[in-house]
């Protein structure tokens, strides 16, 4: 990695700035070398970048052109893990999986409706949707048996009010109902959860007090 | 490590809500993540409530996500300058 910007990845605050740092430089490379084809962020990351959350997942899940992604990661001093997929900066303690190449749950209609997050001028990151990965971290709880996804599911869900961009509920159940996936019923438990959630919030008026402190 | 949810509940009743802002996540962090109950969800939700309220996700006019928290510090970047 270029020494400079090993410096300023150092220099982050927090865990969770240096890793979307980090990937807007990486985003930014691999468009440059690539031209036409991009890197977004799936996965747990995702879940952190949404929550604004260092929760700290060990890898930063992928989708991006597997040459260029392997070439400018080797290029910069990442070392390549047993798996084959997975690099390692160890001085930064960056690790990076490449999940894929391709879109999205291979489907355009999830691929185009990424977000794009902002972190300066000029300097991008591509996550996917929230409902996207919500509709991926159901698929984990109920298939792979990962039950701690479906609590990622409910803050994702949750934290989302404070966007002016709310959750596409339509396209959320619509997703959940494919075959592919078939979560419609896990979904109608998250959003349960959730209300259920933010009723006994409702009832609590100190709480709600704290949060009003805490606007910005 | 252990967590004592109990205690963090009671924390931000009784309002040390620094311990939950700041530790909603390093507590997860420090507990690999796990979340075992209910109650840790729970918590967790509230941790997360108190951050989105505190660092509220702003657009910018072509509808790009801001996040706060994940916001470059332009003095320090001097890559992008």
């Amino acid at each position: 990695m270029e020494a400079e910007l090993e410096k300023v990845l150092i220099n982050c605050k927090t865990e969770l700035q240096k890793n979307a740092l980090f990937l807007a430089y990486l985003s930014r490379e691999i468009e440059a070398s690539d031209p036409g084809k991009d890197l977004t962020i799936v996965g747990g990351s995702a879940v952190e970048f949404y929550t604004q959350g260092d929760y700290s997942t060990k890898d930063i899940d992928v989708l991006a052109p597997k040459e260029t992604l392997f070439k400018v990661l080797k290029r910069w001093g990442f070392i390549p893990l047993p798996d084959k997929r997975t690099w390692y900066f160890p001085k930064l303690d960056i690790r990076v999986e490449w999940v894929g190449r391709g879109m999205v749950n291979d489907d355009i209609i999830a691929h185009k409706r990424r977000e794009l997050v902002s972190l300066k001028k000029g300097l991008k990151i591509s996550i996917i949707s929230r409902e996207d990965i919500i509709i991926d971290r159901l698929v984990c709880m109920k298939w792979q048996n990962r039950t701690d996804d479906f609590n990622w599911a409910v803050l994702v869900f949750t934290v989302s009010n404070w966007d002016e961009k709310p959750i596409d509920i339509k396209y959320l159940l619509q997703r959940a109902k494919e075959k592919q996936f078939d979560v419609e019923d896990v979904v109608k438990k998250m959003i349960t959860t959730a209300r259920e959630f933010q009723n006994k919030k409702r009832k609590n008026e100190n709480i709600e007090d704290i949060n009003d402190e805490y606007r910005l | 490590m252990n967590i004592d949810f109990d205690q963090l509940e009671k924390n931000v009743l009784e309002n040390k809500r620094r311990i939950i802002l700041k530790g909603g996540a390093d507590l997860f962090r420090k507990n690999t993540g796990r979340i075992r109950s209910k109650e840790d969800l729970m918590c967790l939700l509230e941790a997360g409530c108190l951050k989105a309220k505190a660092y509220p996700v702003r657009r910018n006019s072509k509808g790009e996500m801001i996040l706060p928290l994940l916001l470059v510090d332009d003095k320090k970047d001097q890559l992008n300058k």
